[in-house]
């Protein structure tokens, strides 16, 4: 590229950014589009209703292509191995990817999943370029409208890049997570955060800290309700309120400890809810925060949820208090699990008990599988279990054994290699004690109890899996060849889920050096040199550890500043970040030059005041 | 099984800012109201795969500005000049001195040739890409693109 071509570009470029998106752009696009066009209701109406229950629901092509696909995404042919991470928008997994178009552009792609069993790809423009301009850029995010409580956003960055901070309109900053897949040919960056604070823009730092690049992230969506006109009086159902709104559409807005959790349209010009396109919908779902709500056909005047199991739930139901058509309901439990993972059943009743409606959510068939099996997938007890190859928190890939129950995340756990006469114990699963083992065991037994377990030999896969009946306490377990011959014997505790494998996914990375990760239910605090705590998952205000010049920790309380504060009186303030794994978690760390073994670390709210103190 | 497309949302979210900044580029008086009307036109159609419906946002940017500009270069027959597009505080500082001349010659090149080095440079597609958005042949992408990095040489 010449002089005048590398000016021109520059020139763009500054004046580029002076065309700033204003805050009600979404907005006026909704509006644009409500207005406008009778297309949408049509849409709307062949979606999943889980769908609609996560975003106002604009999709191109309805999230039709619902069959499961394993491995690396194909179109376009990715670069390097798929990141694959928790959404905590939607609590499925994701890939972020490079890929190269047909022009040979490289571009970061990414691949989210829904409750309700539509999935979505996208890729950016041209990274390439874009990493020729900026250290890092911003490229997309999880947002949803309503919100959810967690915001993913994500971008890519040059090798150089060692830190990434999201800064929110009152200054707020956190520190993202950067990402190395293997042969991939930039990094990636991914930072979750509240859905209470806005960011604004994004610094991107070397390792000496120095700031490489600030990208705005040029794109605010403001609450529904921020945009329309109260159009009558909110209604508490449980812990949610839901109130009505012209925006100007009629729209009905739920809202739980202040933030918008479900919206659904009722009236757009002379559109009801018991004709978008054409079809009658009985009932319409919003799952969020644990909180089951939504709104119904005329005259229900009960709602059951018949879980997988049978159990029904019932909900507190308000006949129609505006006089819009429908029948508000709100679950007077929340639900734990994953409904749409399991599959579920909403049924609507009259004031005489009669029947009025039924609608069938079979169980969801991901769209693809983060955790592609190598070999058959075994059954045991409720459990599936199989093989895969899982990605280690510091980026190495190890083979792992994955295991899901109905309602629950799929874990993997990594495991050193193991040859043909050994055996690894793994966490336990439910009341038996499960491992692998080479090929050379063909049977298991436990010493103490006596109790004879079972192999598998999965078709296809690099191991087999030995699970004894265990009731728990000290045990040993031997696996023995055709001959009865010992071939290797494991044992003691049950495994902690700190020490039996180590950590999967990205881990945190915090100020000073430190990092965090989590899996199973086990935070392991990381300092520059190595691992210098292990403090297993704890219901408490706030757990910390400490290395040489820095002191990291979490807190499960929302904790807005973080002090230390020394026999001394001096006081150090802490970087926080959101934990990007979805728990709700606020981390902290700090840089420190002093003994930190007498120290007091003091948790405040929003408003100042000491909410804990370690 | 070639990917899903995304939702219109995260559609908006990824490529809204984008758009703002490609109309305010090729002249635009009010960038957000090309880019807002490019999305709700975009609402509804299934394109085939996710390049061609970034492209056709594009090619609706480039269409609606060419309008807009049309419909102003009428205007102000009959009306005094449009006030300045808004932009931020930080404009006069950011297109300081050293862009300021660069950016006049380019103001002044031909509609085409402006828009073929601003597709080129700034979103950095490829001739086929330009060609889509621009609505003519490759062929002409390069001409219009050479003929304009000649002109702001000349201008400069």
């Amino acid at each position: 590229m010449n002089d005048l071509e590398e000016r021109l570009r520059a020139a763009l470029d500054a004046r580029a950014m002076t065309f700033e998106a204003g805050p009600t752009a979404w907005i006026e696009v909704q509006r644009r589009v409500r207005r406008g066009r009778w297309v949408w209701p049509v849409v709307l109406a062949a979606l999943p209703v889980a769908l609609v229950a996560l975003l106002v629901p604009f999709l191109l092509n309805g999230g039709q292509d619902r069959q499961t696909t394993m491995g690396p995404p194909k179109d376009p042919k990715p670069v390097g191995e798929a990141l694959v991470i928790d959404n905590p928008t939607e609590d499925r997994p994701m890939r972020l990817w490079y890929g190269k178009n047909d022009a040979g552009l490289l571009a970061l792609c990414r691949d989210v999943q829904y409750a309700g069993s539509a999935s979505s790809s996208m890729c950016g423009e041209n990274a390439g370029a874009k990493a020729m301009r900026n250290a890092g850029w911003f490229e997309g995010t999880t947002q949803s409208v309503p919100l959810r409580e967690t915001i993913l956003d994500y971008g890519g960055a040059r090798q150089e890049v060692a830190t990434v901070t999201a800064v929110t309109a009152k200054g707020a900053r956190f520190t993202g997570t950067l990402h190395q897949p293997s042969g991939a040919p930039m990094k990636i960056w991914t930072v979750a955060y509240p859905s209470t604070d806005q960011v604004t823009s994004y610094e991107f730092a070397d390792a000496g800290g120095r700031v490489l690049s600030q990208r705005l992230r040029g794109i605010t969506m403001l609450p529904e309700s921020a945009q329309g006109k109260p159009a009558g009086a909110a209604v508490k159902l449980g812990d949610l309120s839901v109130r009505p709104y012209d925006t100007p559409d009629r729209n009905l807005i739920w809202t739980l400890e202040g933030r918008e959790v479900g919206l659904h349209l009722v009236r757009v010009d002379n559109l009801t809810l018991d004709d978008l396109g054409g079809k009658p919908m009985a009932v319409q779902l919003r799952v969020n925060s644990g909180h089951w709500f939504g709104i119904a056909r005329r005259g229900t005047a009960k709602v059951e949820l018949v879980r997988k199991d049978g159990k029904a739930l019932t909900a507190a139901v308000k006949p129609d208090p505006w006089k819009v058509g429908v029948s508000l309901f709100a679950g007077e439990r929340a639900v734990t699990g994953d409904l749409y993972l399991e599959g579920f059943t909403l049924v609507g009743y009259d004031e005489a008990g009669r029947q009025l409606w039924r609608d069938d959510h079979p169980a969801d068939k991901p769209a693809w599988d983060p955790h592609p099996p190598i070999g058959e997938v075994v059954t045991i007890g409720e459990a599936k279990v199989w093989f895969s190859k899982v990605t280690l928190a510091d980026g190495r890939t190890w083979d792992g054994l994955c295991r899901s129950t109905p309602g629950t995340k799929t874990t993997c756990d990594a495991f050193e290699p193991v040859g043909p006469g050994d055996a690894r114990r793994l966490l336990d699963l439910g009341k038996s004690a499960i491992g692998v083992a080479g090929s050379e065991a063909t049977q298991v037994e436990a010493v103490k109890s006596g109790a004879r377990g079972t192999m598998y030999a999965p078709a296809g896969a690099p191991l087999k899996i030995w699970a004894v009946p265990y009731p728990g306490g000290s045990e040993q377990f031997v696996l023995s060849d055709a001959r009865g011959d010992t071939v290797a014997s494991v044992g003691g505790d049950a495994p902690d889920a700190c020490t039996v494998s180590p950590p999967v996914g990205p881990a945190a990375a915090l100020e000073g050096g430190a990092s965090i990760t989590h899996q199973n239910g086990c935070m392991i605090i990381w300092g520059a040199g190595g691992r210098f705590a292990v403090e297993p998952h704890r219901i408490e205000d706030a757990t910390y550890s400490h290395g040489q010049n820095v002191l990291a920790g979490w807190t499960v309380k929302k904790t807005a500043k973080v002090e230390l504060v020394y026999p001394d009186g001096a006081r150090l303030t802490a970087t926080l970040r959101s934990d990007p794994w979805g728990l709700g978690f606020t981390l902290f760390s700090a840089r420190t030059t002093k003994d930190n073994l007498d120290v007091h670390v003091v948790g405040y709210d929003q408003a100042g005041k000491e909410i804990w103190r370690r | 099984m070639a990917p899903a497309a995304p939702t219109f949302a995260e559609l908006f979210a990824a490529q809204y800012q984008s758009l703002v900044r490609l109309a305010g580029l090729l002249g635009a008086d009010d960038p957000e109201d090309i880019a807002q009307e490019a999305f709700a036109r975009l609402h509804g159609r299934r394109l085939r795969d996710d390049a061609a419906t970034l492209g056709y946002l594009r090619a609706t940017v480039c269409n609606l500005t060419r309008n807009r500009l049309r419909h102003l270069r009428l205007s102000r027959l009959r009306r005094p000049e449009p006030p300045e597009p808004a932009r931020s505080s930080e404009h006069a500082v950011i297109v300081a001195e050293e862009h300021r001349e660069l950016l006049a010659a380019l103001d002044t090149l031909p509609r085409r040739q402006r828009e073929a080095l601003i597709l080129r440079y700034w979103l950095d597609l490829s001739e086929r890409e330009i060609a889509d958005a621009m609505g003519v042949s490759p062929g002409s992408v390069k001409t219009h693109a050479s003929r304009g990095l000649a002109a702001l040489r000349g201008k400069l």
